[in-house]
């Protein structure tokens, strides 16, 4: 009997799972979801296990669940759409704006959302001070699992930066601005001098008026979310271009393009920032928060339609 | 046999199940020189899935996605010696796992073990039960210690990511393993057994309860710049059931194993149960492993003995997440038993 009851010890003493278990085991059976793509099965089960913001792991598969209930599918995307990113550069916005995975039709969509969750998820440094960087990641979590994350941003951005370039550039199937059914032919109604200026040089294609903005980015009433909206394609534009200088891509793989992409986006950012040095406070924001706190400076807020102008005006077209 | 061995225990695999199993050691000296094994995945059962399979990583993701993929090879030569045992252990094993549309992630468990197990069988009061006898009872405690250095992965990593697109740019298997970064590590373990045994006839039943791994058998790795870290491996409570009878020219023994009663796990994936037929020479065997059947044969050569069988097993958290659908082969080569 009492060798029954020392038995009996032995045996439940160690039952009760520790944590590590528990996050251990959310995360596989959330892979096994997220297989099946029952997204929201995959989110209730992380969820619960409350946020663990050291486990990179756990981050990677957060992320992509949100990602997973936006419809996103990594591997159709990198089949599909991102050897179809174009190398040229006057084509890259349109190439983005027409992917498969760029059409929208609602402001501020569940699926928008979602990416952004997915996005903020991976970027979220839980540090006011330390913006989202390559270099944080990389000190955080180590090279490796940095180099995975980078990955999974670089995608996700590349294809939210395409949304939004398709949903506020109102763009037809083909990626062309203003040829859509939204009406406007123009990302902002600009009031700063010198975006206006870039305007009226007619680099920008169809938006050659400077009042001709998406009306979900009107200033006035509006202008907390325009403010939140165009941080959020700026940032998308700065993390991409920090996670693909943080990326080698191997030249014989479907994302080998992104190579001269690198290059490409590198050089525009470096020759904008020769001719406005101003411009760098905005153009190495890597933070949403960070960002919408810089515009309530009336002269960031300028920078930034300067740079709305010069980025995006021109850079779709 | 569904894996439900904790009972049934008598053969080259005594410290992998149950050391208070040497207990009914039934020779003075028990050699078991040669006894290479093969798993591996069976793919034969899912051969529609590889007809026109991508040369390209990323369309081959599709069609890898959620099917497990396993291979290993090992020897266990020991022997026994009155109720002493020792086993020395030389095992490959690879384990891959590719899963999430959305971010697709490959989980690795790549293992090359090297080692030695060695235990004792303590008989437990005066009975005995041995070929002479005809009936009679039995209890042994075991207890074994084990040795084993692990050099290998055990990592979740991104299939878009840097550090396995480096690696499957590797021409051969060696260098895309290396490429993924490998942890060397050390460890000692602790099982303990007890068993009590009932012999009337030609009948006998064996009641049997292993703590394998005790407190958890953890690599200590060598110190590497990444963190890589090798698999550890878990500490388990199993208790087991058989009972069998042997006519000589017929025998059959049923068993079965409730695993893991130390641990939080779904009832479903405790259960193992088995069954095996024998006349002499040839024995088939069948089971249920988490609710997965596996099913074989041996055949007895005396000098040469090989067994093989189909088997599922779970590879998830869950009952019957992950279903892995394996094959194993296995030979025995040359044993031998001597009694003075």
């Amino acid at each position: 009997m009492r060798l029954f009851l020392l038995l009996s010890i032995l045996i439940f003493w160690g039952c009760a799972k520790t944590p590590k278990e528990e996050v251990d085991e959310a995360i596989d059976v959330a892979l096994s979801y997220l297989s099946s793509l029952e997204c929201q099965k995959a989110i209730d089960l992380l969820e619960e296990t409350g946020r663990q913001n050291d486990n990179p792991v756990y981050l990677e598969v957060l992320a992509s669940a949100y990602a997973c209930r936006a419809g996103f599918d990594a591997i159709d995307f990198i089949t599909s759409d991102v050897g179809n990113i174009s190398t040229v550069g006057s084509d890259f916005m349109k190439s983005l704006a027409a992917m498969s995975v760029s059409t929208e039709t609602t402001v501020d969509s569940a699926d928008y959302q979602d990416y952004r969750t997915a996005l903020n998820i991976l970027l979220d440094t839980h540090n006011a001070a330390i913006e989202p960087s390559h270099a944080n990641r990389v000190t955080v979590f180590g090279a490796r699992k940095a180099g995975d994350m980078d990955m999974q941003i670089l995608l996700m951005s590349l294809a939210q930066l395409g949304k939004f370039l398709h949903f506020y550039g109102n763009v037809n199937n083909l990626g062309v601005k203003g040829a859509g059914t939204q009406g406007n032919t123009c990302f902002l109604n600009y009031t700063y001098a010198s975006a206006q200026a870039v305007i009226s040089a007619a680099t920008t294609g169809a938006c050659v008026t400077t009042n001709a903005g998406h009306t979900n980015l009107a200033f006035g009433a509006n202008l907390a979310n325009a403010k939140r909206r165009m941080c959020e394609a700026l940032v998308l534009v700065t993390n991409t271009i920090d996670t693909l200088n943080g990326l080698t891509f191997s030249t014989n793989s479907n994302m080998a393009n992104l190579n001269t992409v690198k290059t490409n986006i590198n050089t525009l950012k470096t020759s904008i920032l020769a001719g406005r040095p101003e411009l760098s406070a905005l153009l190495n924001t890597t933070s949403q928060s960070a960002c919408v706190a810089k515009l309530e400076n009336a002269t960031e807020f300028n920078n930034m339609q300067f740079i709305f102008a010069l980025l995006f005006e021109a850079g779709l077209k | 046999m569904g894996d439900a061995f904790t009972a049934v225990n008598d053969d080259d695999y005594t410290l992998f199940y149950n050391p208070a199993s040497l207990g009914r050691h039934k020779h003075d000296l028990t050699l078991m020189p040669i006894n290479p094994q093969g798993t591996g995945t069976n793919v034969l059962a899912d051969a529609d899935r590889f007809e026109n399979f991508p040369t390209q990583p990323v369309p081959a993701s599709r069609v890898l996605m959620d099917y497990p993929v396993h291979a290993s090879a090992g020897i266990s030569p020991g022997f026994k010696i009155f109720n002493l045992g020792v086993t020395f252990i030389a095992n490959e094993s690879y384990d891959l796992l590719l899963r999430n549309r959305a971010h697709p992630m490959l989980d690795l468990d790549l293992r090359s073990d090297r080692g030695v197990l060695f235990g004792v069988g303590i008989p437990l009061g005066s009975g005995r039960v041995n070929n002479k006898t005809t009936s009679g009872s039995q209890t042994n405690l075991g207890i074994s210690g084990k040795s084993i250095s692990r050099k290998g992965l055990r990592d979740t990593l991104a299939l878009t990511g840097p550090t396995v697109v480096d690696s499957l740019s590797k021409e051969d298997i060696g260098g895309i393993v290396d490429s993924l970064g490998q942890a060397s590590g050390k460890a000692w373990g602790v099982d303990a057994g007890l068993e009590h045994i009932e012999k009337s006839g030609s009948t006998q039943f064996v009641f049997a309860l292993a703590a394998l791994d005790i407190g958890d058998t953890k690599f200590k790795e060598a110190e590497n710049p990444n963190k890589l870290e090798v698999a550890d491996n878990k500490g388990q409570v199993n208790l087991g059931m058989a009972g069998g009878q042997n006519f000589g020219l017929f025998h059959y023994v049923l068993s079965t194993d409730i695993r893991g009663l130390n641990q939080q796990m779904d009832m479903g994936k405790r259960v193992r149960v088995g069954a095996q037929v024998g006349i002499p020479l040839l024995t088939a065997m069948a089971g249920m492993n988490s609710g997965y059947y596996s099913y074989g044969a041996s055949l007895n050569l005396g000098i040469l003995k090989v067994t093989a069988g189909l088997y599922d097993v779970e590879m998830g958290s869950k009952y019957k997440q992950i279903k892995s659908k394996q094959f194993v082969i296995y030979l025995s080569l040359f044993d031998f038993s001597f009694d003075a």
